[in-house]
């Protein structure tokens, strides 16, 4: 079953009076469980498709189907509710609310999103649970400055995965942190592609793109090409780093 | 470069810029329209006096019989160095007629003793609006501003007095601000002609003359005492020049709460201008960082900052500066309205000066800020000044903790305990509004309060009053045969149309108390009852006097000349002396709070009477003062029946008004300025949170819960601040309240309308507040994925 659609994606943006095709006729689409890595030059549309698909910025033209249900023609507010319950977001950046503890950053969306006192024992227990998963437990009430990158990033991760999402749409999520660091977080993406959860990815690291069932080449505006690289395994992780980077040379990568 | 990063700075960041601008200019015109309305009302009255050529002492006699023994024995006192007398024609309301629009109506006094005067007297002189001498020609007459204001009087309209047969009009020429006659505690009141229009009124029956003699002497006391001792049987009052300070004093309470007001907006606009200036330049310093990181200079860094803001503070000055001038004369008009203030030119130069001040004051304030630079690190300065180093645990709440606490309650609540110093401003603009708002409504609950009408001698539970009792036409009464027969005629004229009533009145005379074995002479205005409830009063202690040789003395003679009950002291009355036993004193607002209470069985019938107070009412009736009042007016339209209330406003009543007036003004400007400030700051908060509340977008926060989030926490500041300034505005009330009412000699409770105080008015602050910053937070609509490159 499709997750995501999109069909004629167009996206332009005008500055200055000159208009800016960043998509052009963009066709996309992603299965349930997938795991799937956009790639491509600096200033290519990666993160203006990920940011369209995922309802976070309108689109100048095409359609975007999310489970079957046209995401355009949405209000803002229902946009809004959709991001919250069914998708999840992991930053390059690790945006989190300065004044909360990583604890409370974490549950703050499922809150948001069911306010319900009776709930919240339930979404306790999920953070928890999710917290141990990702080994960031021990760091739970800590405030944000006094982590790591990598558990900040994997503190992300929690709080896109506190609502159950369907998908989770993650922009460069190793892009600020450090190889150690980039594969425990991951790692972290992978047990959860393997548990279910649809993931659409942004990345300039082949070494992470790798790691993606599918990976889409975009070149100005346009997907140019895509790779199916399979299921990740740990132990072939060599022979699909090294297929991935003889797919993007040639490419002009 | 460094102009070009300038320019690039101001036309970037144009909503910091235009916020700091505004709290520039609010700043200015705040403290510029502030200190120079204290500098005018701090020395108000003074000058006021200065103005009218007040005497030292001025005394009142009911005729001029006694003229030349008085200017001899003025002449036999070295330390008075001057004297003057005048004349004035005593006249009942009732006696003019105000004439316009085809309209005719009878003047209404308040209960004052009317008088007409003529221009040329050298003491407490009657002066025009702006404090020059009264200049009429034939045909014109003077009024005060509280005359006019009471009958609707305007400049043109006419004024028919008749005198002993004869009708003579005179046109409202000029608004005059009276010092002595002009005010209603005075219990006087004057309307002035030309000399020419003057003796032509009087030449007809010149026995309703009064001699009002005023001299300045190096002594007053002395004087005083020897003038007491001269016995001269026509002097019906005398004031020291110190009386005016009392007479003034509810208006110099409307003064002082303008002083109050100037101090907290000056404290306001001054903390709020450091606050926006520290957390701009906060905003800065990761600029700041990156410019060092490149290798640009400090002093070319600090050029940047210190061209901007002192180019925003020169600006916003004089802006501010043009601004103050009007909105301080704005202020000050409930003030200047019944007192000459001075020269206004000088409150220009007052202005001029805060507007220089604010100037230094922000430019010393970023020489400051930007000295840090020097000390930190270029990377420090990337991180926000932020060092790395942390001591402290963090400071917040838990959200998991609060089980009964929404989501955007607790985030509003817990970004006030994070960033306690950020909000600590807008906590103590909010306390201080509050306050501010509470004192003006309590002085005015107070004013109208039952409380009040005792401390006037009112009982609130009479049937109603009678403001006077003298039969039509005739001269004011100065006896208490007169006033007893008048009395029983009311009666006897209300039980001809079925109305059962039993009437008293209180009869005020000078009595001549000697209060020791030194022969120490006291002279209070005595209240005398005459009928049943003639004197009604509470007691402090002690109990009212009954027996012939019993009296009673307020608290404040009392303690001023070491008296206390069962104490002895000798009364002269109607040249005879008579030792009476103090049996109880009271507080009350007769005379300032000096004045004592003979007994009903001594006779005073041989006293001259300056006067008496309201006759009380008594009957059975189903009816409210006000409604009896109605019917009564109906059916003796002669007399004039008023309500406690209406003889409380005699006294208080244009004072009441003027509160009024400025309460409801100062309120909304309260509202509206910390509406302003709320919004301003709700406005520099979402400028530099712009990156958390895209990603709060961005993981799918809906604008409506980001914005309910935003006004939370206002709304969790007003309810704080609320904690807090509920009880300082009941210690205002306690100590700075109580002891400006206590100035005019009684000791009484404030009054408080909770509902009002405590319910409506921090509502109606909390939804002006919640509307200022839900309007601020309407730019959270057009905050996007793109501007999370600016979070942290």
């Amino acid at each position: 079953m499709n997750v995501l659609r999109a069909k004629n994606l167009c996206k332009t943006y005008i500055v200055n009076r000159r208009h800016n095709n960043v998509l052009r006729n963009v066709n996309l689409e992603i299965e349930e469980g997938e795991m799937v890595g956009i790639m491509g030059p600096s200033g290519s549309g990666k993160t203006t498709l990920l940011y369209t698909v995922s309802g976070m910025d309108t689109v100048t033209a095409g359609d975007i189907e999310f489970f079957g249900e046209e995401l355009t023609k949405l209000s803002a507010d229902q946009v809004s509710d959709l991001r919250l319950k069914r998708m999840g977001f992991v930053f390059q950046q690790m945006y989190m609310l300065k004044n909360l503890s990583i604890y409370d950053n974490i549950i703050l969306p499922a809150y948001q999103a069911d306010s319900r006192k009776e709930q919240r024992r339930k979404i306790n227990e999920r953070a928890k649970v999710l917290m141990a998963k990702l080994g960031i437990s021990e760091v739970a009430d800590n405030d944000i400055s006094e982590v790591s990158g990598g558990q900040l990033q994997r503190a992300c991760i929690a709080r896109s995965m506190i609502n159950n999402p369907k998908i989770i749409f993650a922009d460069e999520p190793t892009g600020a942190l450090n190889k150690q660091n980039s594969e425990e977080v991951m790692k972290e993406l992978n047990k959860l592609n393997e548990d279910g959860t649809t993931i659409m990815m942004v990345t300039h690291d082949v070494k992470v793109a790798s790691r993606c069932e599918r990976v889409f080449y975009i070149e100005d505006g346009n997907i140019r090409e895509e790779k199916h690289l399979g299921k990740y395994k740990e132990d072939m992780a060599r022979e699909r780093e090294r297929e991935l980077n003889n797919w993007l040379m040639k490419l002009g990568w | 470069m460094w102009f070009e990063i300038l320019k690039k700075d101001l036309m970037k960041q144009k909503g910091v810029n235009l916020i700091l601008f505004l709290f520039i200019t609010l700043s200015t015109i705040f403290l510029a329209s502030s200190v120079s309305n204290i500098c005018l009302v701090m020395n108000g009255l003074d000058t006021y006096m200065e103005y009218a050529n007040v005497s030292d002492v001025m005394t009142v006699f009911s005729g001029g019989e006694e003229n030349e023994r008085f200017e001899k024995w003025l002449n036999s006192r070295d330390e008075v160095t001057e004297y003057d007398h005048e004349k004035l024609y005593e006249i009942k309301a009732e006696d003019i007629t105000i004439k316009r629009e085809h309209i005719t109506d009878i003047l209404n006094t308040n209960g004052a003793s009317l008088y007409l005067a003529k221009t040329g007297g050298k003491y407490a002189k009657a002066l025009d609006n702006v404090g020059k001498e009264l200049s009429l020609a034939p045909g014109e007459v003077a009024a005060t501003v509280g005359m006019m204001e009471r009958n609707a009087l305007h400049i043109g309209d006419t004024l028919e007095i008749y005198i002993s047969g004869k009708t003579f009009a005179y046109q409202i020429s000029v608004q005059s601000k009276d010092i002595m006659y002009g005010n209603e505690m005075s219990g006087m009141a004057r309307f002035v002609f030309c000399e020419e229009d003057y003796d032509k009124m009087v030449s007809t029956n010149t026995n309703r003359e009064i001699e009002v003699y005023g001299f300045n002497t190096t002594n007053p006391k002395e004087t005083m005492d020897s003038m007491n001792q001269q016995e001269f049987k026509l002097l019906v009052n005398s004031f020291e020049r110190s009386i005016y300070s009392l007479l003034y004093v509810f208006d110099m309470i409307v003064a002082a709460l303008l002083i109050v007001v100037g101090f907290c907006l000056i404290l306001i606009s001054l903390m709020i201008l450091k606050f926006s200036l520290s957390f701009t330049m906060e905003e800065k310093y990761r600029e700041i960082g990156v410019m060092k990181a490149i290798g640009m200079r400090n002093f070319s860094i600090r050029k940047i900052y210190l061209v901007k803001y002192f180019a925003l503070v020169v600006t916003g000055a004089i802006v501010g500066f043009l601004i103050s001038i009007p909105f301080g004369k704005g202020m000050m008009d409930s003030v200047s309205k019944n007192m000459v203030l001075g020269d206004s030119t000088n409150t220009a130069v007052i202005n001029l000066v805060c507007s220089i001040v604010i100037i230094l004051f922000v430019t010393g304030m970023c020489v400051v800020f930007t000295k840090k630079l020097k000390k930190i690190s270029a990377i420090e300065a990337i991180r926000s000044g932020d060092s790395g180093e942390r001591y402290q645990k963090r400071r917040g709440l838990c959200l998991y903790k609060r089980k009964y606490m929404g989501t955007i309650s607790f985030l509003g609540l817990n970004d006030i305990l994070c960033n306690t110093r950020r909000y600590l401003v807008l906590f103590f603009t909010f306390c201080i509004s509050f306050v501010l708002i509470t004192v003006p409504l309590n002085t005015l609950t107070t004013m109208e309060s039952d409380e009040m009408a005792s401390k006037f001698n009112l009982n609130p539970d009479a049937a109603i009053y009678l403001e006077t009792v003298e039969e039509q036409g005739a001269a004011p009464y100065h006896n208490t045969k007169d006033l007893e027969h008048a009395l029983r005629r009311i009666e006897k004229e209300m039980a001809a149309k079925g109305y059962t009533a039993e009437l008293s009145v209180g009869a005020l005379a000078f009595i001549e108390y000697t209060i020791n074995d030194v022969g120490d002479v006291i002279k209070p205005l005595s209240n005398y009852p005459i009928g049943k409830n003639g004197s009604f009063c509470e007691y402090q202690a002690g109990l009212a006097p009954k027996l012939s040789n019993e009296v009673a003395f307020s608290k404040k003679i009392m303690e001023e000349n070491n008296l206390e009950i069962g104490d002895t002291v000798i009364a002269k009355i109607g040249g005879k002396e008579q030792k009476l036993i103090i049996t109880g004193y009271y507080s009350d607002y007769m005379q300032l709070g000096k004045s004592a209470r003979l007994n009903p069985a001594i006779d005073i019938s041989n006293e001259i009477l300056p006067g008496y107070w309201k006759a009380t009412v008594e009957m059975e009736t189903t009816l409210t003062q006000q409604e009896l009042a109605d019917v009564l007016k109906k059916e003796f339209p002669r007399y004039n029946w008023v309500t406690a209330q209406e003889a409380l406003d005699a006294n208080i009543g244009s004072i009441k008004n003027t509160m009024q007036t400025l309460q409801i003004p100062m309120t909304i400007m309260l509202c509206v300025l910390i509406m302003l400030i709320s919004l301003l700051m709700m406005k520099l908060f979402i400028v530099q949170e712009k990156g958390q509340l895209a990603m709060l977008k961005s993981i799918g926060w809906r604008n409506k819960a980001i914005r309910l989030w935003l006004v939370m926490r206002m709304v969790w500041m007003v309810i704080l601040s609320m904690i807090v300034a509920v009880p300082l505005s009941m210690l205002c009330n306690r100590f700075v309240l109580r002891n400006i009412f206590a100035i005019m000699g009684a000791e009484l409770q404030i009054q408080v309308d909770a509902l009002k105080a405590y319910i409506l008015y921090p509502t109606m602050l909390l939804i002006g507040i919640i509307f200022a910053t839900h309007l601020a937070t309407g730019s959270v609509k057009r905050i996007n994925t793109n501007d999370m490159k600016i979070a942290d």
